[in-house]
């Protein structure tokens, strides 16, 4: 029982004045960054990073840690309401989440966003505590190869996400190409760059969402005539009548158990963030869902699933940090420069020769977790209250907020240019039943896909056996293989079989 | 207590006067002595990252030792692989007001992109500060124990040795260039994203080393489950058990620089000063607790000196990264 020895004297360290008050200001903090659009929670801790040192190495990491689960928290706010999201994140929570808030259920899909990412918070900490190591070992397994099937296997998800199958393939494509944009990391060699620095770098990812969720939302409402809908002023602002109700728990807790647990571990390899998490989230939901058809269109799941899972993915990017020294996404990478500035060399010793400080992190985290679900659900009713602004008040200072944040991340005016050519591709494409979130999710994948293809095939020499010979990557493949022919095939020997049930099939697979 | 009021507003009056006169006095004789007005710190990269943490913290020396007593912003401007912070402080030319943290990008950009990436020449050397050791990795189980057992697979071996790395033209590419032009071995080199990946890459096996900094590994090398073959400085990097290459009978002397250089045509006394304080601050505690930490070796290499050392880096590295083929047209 030597972890439970450790985990009091973890808390006998966290539950200090000194401690809480700055796990307490990291959570604030995160918060408000994750509900404001551009700055993320990678810049944020950069800043503030050299203002800790000299600080106690627990206090500092409490807070920024802080920062980055509750960042988690905040991002899932504006999908919800203004179908803007804060991070990449949160993108897929604006699928249901904002057709919630339309139908006058936001309160409700901000409190399971709320009580998802709690409960991923709590199982995600207690993971890395029992099998942190083994776990991070185990994901040392992964090489290329294995990451480029499992990234294939999230882009085959494409079309999981609603409307017409073909154009979501379709705009899978366009995203997949958009992602090629810059210079080519592996030859230099520059790619529908046009001769243009700014194109170089490629696009980030920040402006597209903005343009692609928020400004075309802003477009098609105005088109609509700006009219707040009569829906959404009915709704109570009482706390008690915003929260989930008991139904609502009860759907929500298939997803949010397969979103902490599978969020975790699948976080754990090194290089997978929480946005790819979030998508995979969402489209096994829709997979093992008894009503898929409801997806899309405002359901609980679709914001329950995702929002628990980037939470606990954002737990589970911390194992290989703490366990093996090794900074899974740009934002660990930060924290494990401060931790050696602090003079604490993250990695397998962590524990052995700083168990304080390391277990009392662990503890911040779980302390953390229950001041971050206090202080997000009484906000709900005051998010609640900005849904009653009249939109002709509202969006004029979305925009602002939109333009402001689009431009802080890396104070270039042309991204703004491409917040707007983006807004307009969205609105278009919505009106013509392109769906968007295909489009994020091959533009997001894609350069991780190729660039995986590319170490995969130098590893073998050119030869393409690799993806077929390593144990890992052989069963990933045959997963694959299941996803795409298996609906099919199955469906076939159906029909074969019992013909009067073709026609219920064939909708079957359609899905 | 008309007279008690009387002597505090004398009191108030006297200690105005002084002041306005000390002040006063203050900008008649030092009016042209620099610095007057805040100094821009510029870093090529992100907030967080090792560039960012030098910049910041030699800004930080210089503000608590009051070496520079005006303040010091420090601003990030990433992108362009580091040409966008580059052209940045090129354009101010003759303003002492800015200046570049040099990365190990700051000599081989110039080289690769010269089109966006202005060179050495547009920028004048301040001072040289420390170097990053670069250490060749390999996991603890592995059958190679030396940087001779991994060139000799290299050379004997047709698929060579797969060599993973933090990116392509990065310091550590270009020093296993010239390790495989020495000593014609055959080198497969595996670029990555991050320091991260390129570590992941050695641990699942896919590759048989990677060069990193050693930061990003020590902690697994303290618990055994990776080794350090060499590091690539001249002596040997303290808090690391290892050989240089020398010492593994490599003519090799590298790492990457770390710096600070300012846009060129500067005034004279202003270069003067920088120069000095930069001179001081390599003997203050804090910094060497930061080499301590960072690994890093002092360089201490200041103006001409600095400048003589960019114009030797890049006439080294350049026929390396040209043979390499990233030059961009």
């Amino acid at each position: 029982m030597m972890v439970f020895d450790n985990l009091l004297m973890g808390f006998g360290h966290a539950l200090t004045p000194e401690i809480l008050l700055y796990t307490g200001l990291g959570t604030i903090l995160g918060t408000a960054i994750g509900v404001l659009p551009g700055l993320g929670p990678s810049a944020t801790i950069g800043l503030l990073l050299p203002i800790t040192f000299g600080m106690n190495p627990l206090a500092a990491m409490a807070m920024l840690c802080g920062i980055y689960y509750g960042a988690q928290y905040g991002g899932s706010t504006t999908s919800i309401l203004l179908n803007m999201p804060g991070e990449s994140a949160s993108v897929v929570t604006c699928l249901d989440g904002h057709q919630m808030a339309k139908k006058g259920r936001g309160g409700q899909a901000l409190g399971i966003a709320a009580i998802g990412s709690f409960a991923a918070g709590i199982v995600g900490t207690f993971l890395l505590l029992m099998l942190g190591e083994p776990l991070s070992r185990a994901a040392m397994a992964f090489g290329p190869a294995e990451y480029t099937i499992l990234m294939a296997l999230g882009l085959c998800m494409a079309t999981s996400f609603g409307g017409h199958q073909v154009k979501a393939v379709i705009m899978c494509i366009l995203g997949l190409l958009i992602g090629t944009i810059g210079t080519d990391s592996f030859s230099g060699v520059n790619r529908f760059t046009f001769d243009t620095s700014y194109l170089q770098m490629g696009l980030d990812l920040v402006p597209v969402l903005m343009g692609l969720f928020a400004m075309s939302e802003i477009v098609s409402e105005i088109e609509q005539g700006i009219m707040t809908n009569p829906e959404m002023l009915a709704v109570s602002t009482k706390l008690r009548n915003l929260l989930p109700n008991l139904d609502d728990l009860k759907q929500s807790f298939g997803p949010i158990l397969r979103g902490s647990v599978g969020g975790f571990l699948i976080a754990v390899l090194p290089g997978i963030g929480a946005t790819a998490t979030s998508f995979m989230s969402y489209a096994l939901e829709r997979k093992v869902s008894k009503h898929p058809e409801k997806f899309g269109t405002g359901t609980i799941e679709g914001v329950a699933g995702p929002e628990t899972a980037n939470n606990a993915a954002s737990i589970g990017a911390m194992v290989p940090l703490f366990t093996l020294g090794i900074p899974g996404t740009a934002t660990a990478a930060i924290l494990a420069g401060g931790m050696m500035m602090y003079g604490l060399i993250p990695g397998p010793l962590l524990f052995r020769d700083h168990p304080d400080f390391i277990y009392g992190l662990i503890c911040t985290m779980f302390l953390g977790n229950v001041m971050l679900v206090l202080l997000n659900l009484p906000l709900i009713s005051l998010w609640i209250k900005m849904l009653k602004i009249p939109l002709h008040f509202l969006y004029p200072v979305v925009i602002g907020i939109i333009i402001v944040g689009g431009y802080s991340v890396n104070f270039d005016p042309l991204d703004l240019v491409v917040i707007g050519v983006f807004g307009l591709f969205g609105y278009l494409a919505d009106k013509s039943g392109f769906p968007t979130a295909p489009l994020i999710l091959g533009f997001f994948l894609g350069p991780a896909v190729e660039a995986n293809i590319r170490k995969a095939l130098i590893v073998g020499r050119g030869d393409m056996m690799i993806f077929f010979q390593r144990p890992i990557s052989l069963v990933l493949m045959t997963l694959i293989v299941l996803v795409l022919v298996g609906p099919t095939v199955v469906g076939y020997i159906r029909r074969k079989m019992f013909p009067s049930a073709a026609a219920v099939n064939l909708r079957d697979v359609e899905r | 207590m008309r007279c008690k009021k009387l002597a505090a507003l004398a009191a108030v009056v006297a200690l105005v006067a002084v002041s306005a006169f000390s002040l006063a006095g203050c900008s008649s004789t030092e009016q042209a002595k620099y610095p007057t007005k805040p100094i821009e710190f510029v870093v090529h990269s992100g907030a967080g990252g090792a560039p960012d943490l030098f910049v910041r913290t030699v800004s930080d020396i210089l503000t608590k030792q009051k070496l520079i007593t005006v303040p010091i912003t420090v601003t990030n401007k990433p992108g362009g692989g580091g040409s966008v912070a580059f052209k940045y402080v090129a354009s101010k030319a003759a303003d002492p007001y800015t200046l570049l943290g040099t990365p190990s990008v700051f000599t081989t950009q110039a080289i690769i992109s010269p089109k966006d990436s202005p060179n050495y020449t547009e920028f004048t050397p301040i001072g040289l500060l420390c170097i990053e050791p670069i250490a060749v990795v390999v996991k603890a189980d592995s059958p190679y124990k030396t940087m001779n057992d991994l060139i000799e697979v290299g050379k004997t071996k047709p698929e060579g040795v797969t060599w993973a790395l933090t990116s392509l033209g990065s310091y550590d590419h270009i020093m296993a260039l010239s390790i495989s032009e020495m000593t014609k071995a055959k080198i497969v080199f595996l670029p990555n994203s991050s320091d991260g990946e390129a570590v992941v890459q050695v641990m699942s096996g896919n590759a048989d080393c990677v060069s990193i900094n050693p930061r990003g590994v020590m902690g697994q090398v303290q618990a055994g489950t990776l080794r350090i073959l060499a590091v690539s400085t001249a002596q040997r990097v303290s808090g690391v058990d290892a050989p240089t290459m020398k010492e593994s009978g490599l003519d090799i002397a590298t790492g990457g620089p770390r710096g600070i250089v300012a846009p060129k045509n500067i005034p004279a006394d202003a270069k003067q000063l920088l120069v000095e304080d930069m001179k001081k601050l390599v003997e203050t505690e804090q910094w060497k607790n930061y080499l301590k930490e960072t690994y890093a070796v002092p360089a201490n290499l200041f103006d001409a000196d600095f400048g003589q050392y960019l114009k030797q880096e890049s006439e080294r590295v350049e026929p390396l990264i040209k043979q390499a083929g990233l030059i961009r047209q």
